[in-house]
């Protein structure tokens, strides 16, 4: 890639500028004191929203949503300093022109869109709320000399990440990049890193990851199989008693009581090998395995019933 | 590109961080234009010192009716109910003077006039005066109370001040 190398200087006296020149907004010259502002082609509008929730706040929410009854002993102890972060998104304002509006319609019509411009699973994003985020108040032009907040830059175009609606023409078009503010808390435990994100907005924890303790899933996997244990249990003539019972039932009802058995059997035995972690997402928490291998298609059958829940199996509601 | 960016006439600094086509001057009555720092006059209504206020573009030399252009957003507004519609329907004509605007512009007075051309409204040949109107925050809505339009604030740009900033 080929750079060209401009130098910056004030058109009043010539001293050097300050390299955010390159970026939109005011600048001070620090020789005469002339303020300019700096309007390079083709570049949007940067800004930045200031966090609406302190750190103790935000440091209180990831608490929250760490504690959980299947924690280990110790965790999540005392968390590091919350860390500050600004993800970017696209904000642009457009005038449309429909192509074909009734004789009463105006053929003109202005919206607003907004979207993230950066992605990354493991931040939540899908758990925040971006219009609540970039209307918080005291928007302010971004200054990339100042605070110590990382910065996530855009990585989808403006294209990608808010198309135009097709079938209308673009009359006018305003596109800003709004920087929206994150917390990060993390704690550590037995050598391991465990993250929350907490919005800086609505001070919401948007996911979150905490350890589980592998004793503490016994006594779960336990009472799992104890349903199980019963009806192997029971005499043989009475297996045949249950079996007919269900059928008056219903025709379906045997082959479903199996399939939930048979999940129940590989729930247990999925608590008992493998590692799992609490997993937070938005609302929604669960226990997830780590190190478990994707699933049969018998593994995938004996637990299709649970899925009409939405939700794995039996997760301790701790929240 | 580098403007200078005060005021041509008082020298006050101009916010132009947003990077919006005109920044009016606080204090005196004009708008600069970013691209080639030219000050426009701007204008409201005589005794009007109301804190909360829209632009607008007015285009009325010629002696023709005035044609009112809105040089702000408003989001999702459908049909004939924008208010610029309203005011020009209602021929509105204050008495204007020479005020600072106390509002944001979102787009330039060639591209007002030409959205007005495209909504089949005849701008004319002459430049437009921009001024702005006071409107009254309801709650989380804007009234203005010559057409008795009505809007959510949120979906205005540039965005108006905030409750209590005024």
């Amino acid at each position: 890639m080929r750079r060209r190398v401009v130098q910056l200087a004030c058109p009043t006296c010539g001293a050097a500028l300050p390299a955010r020149t390159v970026l939109p907004g005011a600048v001070d010259c620090g020789a005469c004191g002339n303020r300019y502002a700096s309007l390079p082609a083709g570049v949007p509008t940067r800004s930045l929203v200031p966090p609406q929730v302190s750190p103790t706040r935000a440091q209180a929410a990831a608490l929250a949503a760490w504690r959980h009854p299947l924690a280990p002993p110790g965790f999540p102890g005392r968390p590091e300093p919350p860390r500050l972060l600004h993800v970017a998104a696209w904000e642009v304002e457009r005038t449309l022109e429909r192509p074909r509006a009734a004789a009463d319609e105006d053929p003109l019509v202005e919206v607003r869109a907004r979207a993230l411009a950066f992605w990354r699973p493991e931040l939540g994003l899908t758990e925040l709320d971006l219009e609540a985020a970039l209307d918080a108040p005291g928007r302010r032009p971004f200054e990339p000399a100042t605070g110590d907040a990382a910065l996530i830059d855009p990585v989808r175009t403006l294209e990608h990440a808010v198309p135009p609606p097709p079938g209308v023409r673009v009359v006018e078009e305003r596109a800003e990049i709004v920087f929206a503010p994150l917390w990060k808390v993390r704690c550590r435990h037995r050598g391991d890193a465990w993250d929350a994100v907490v919005d800086g907005v609505g001070g919401r924890v948007l996911f979150a990851r905490a350890p589980v303790e592998r004793s503490a899933r016994l006594g779960v996997a336990l009472a799992l199989l104890l349903p199980v244990a019963l009806l192997v249990g029971l005499p043989t003539e009475h297996w045949r008693s249950v079996g007919e019972a269900a059928v008056r039932t219903h025709p379906f009802l045997p082959l479903l009581a199996l399939a939930g058995l048979a999940g129940l059997v590989s729930e247990t035995w999925d608590r008992i090998r493998f590692r799992h972690e609490w997993r937070v997402e938005g609302p929604r928490a669960s226990l997830l395995p780590l190190n478990r291998p994707d699933e049969t298609w018998l593994e995938w059958m004996a637990r299709a019933p649970f899925r009409l829940f939405h939700r794995p199996l039996f997760v301790p509601r701790g929240r | 590109m580098l403007r200078l960016a005060r005021c041509p006439r008082c020298a006050t600094p101009l916010d132009v961080a947003a990077a919006r086509p005109l920044a009016p001057c606080p204090r005196c009555p004009c708008a600069v234009r970013l691209d080639d720092g030219l000050a426009l006059d701007t204008f409201r209504p005589r005794d009007d010192d109301a804190p909360l206020r829209l632009a607008f573009y007015l285009f009325d030399r010629d002696a023709r009716p005035p044609l009112w252009a809105a040089a702000f957003r408003c989001f999702q507004q459908a049909s004939r109910v924008d208010l610029d519609a309203l005011l020009t329907g209602r021929g509105h004509r204050p008495l204007l003077g020479p005020a600072p605007l106390a509002a944001g512009v979102a787009r330039t007075a060639e591209e007002a006039a030409r959205l007005a051309l495209l909504r089949q409204r005849d701008p004319g040949r002459e430049p437009p005066r921009l001024c702005s109107l006071a409107v009254v925050r309801e709650g989380d809505e804007i009234v203005e109370p010559v057409s008795g339009w009505r809007v959510l604030a949120s979906l205005i740009a540039p965005a108006l001040p905030a409750e209590g900033a005024e």
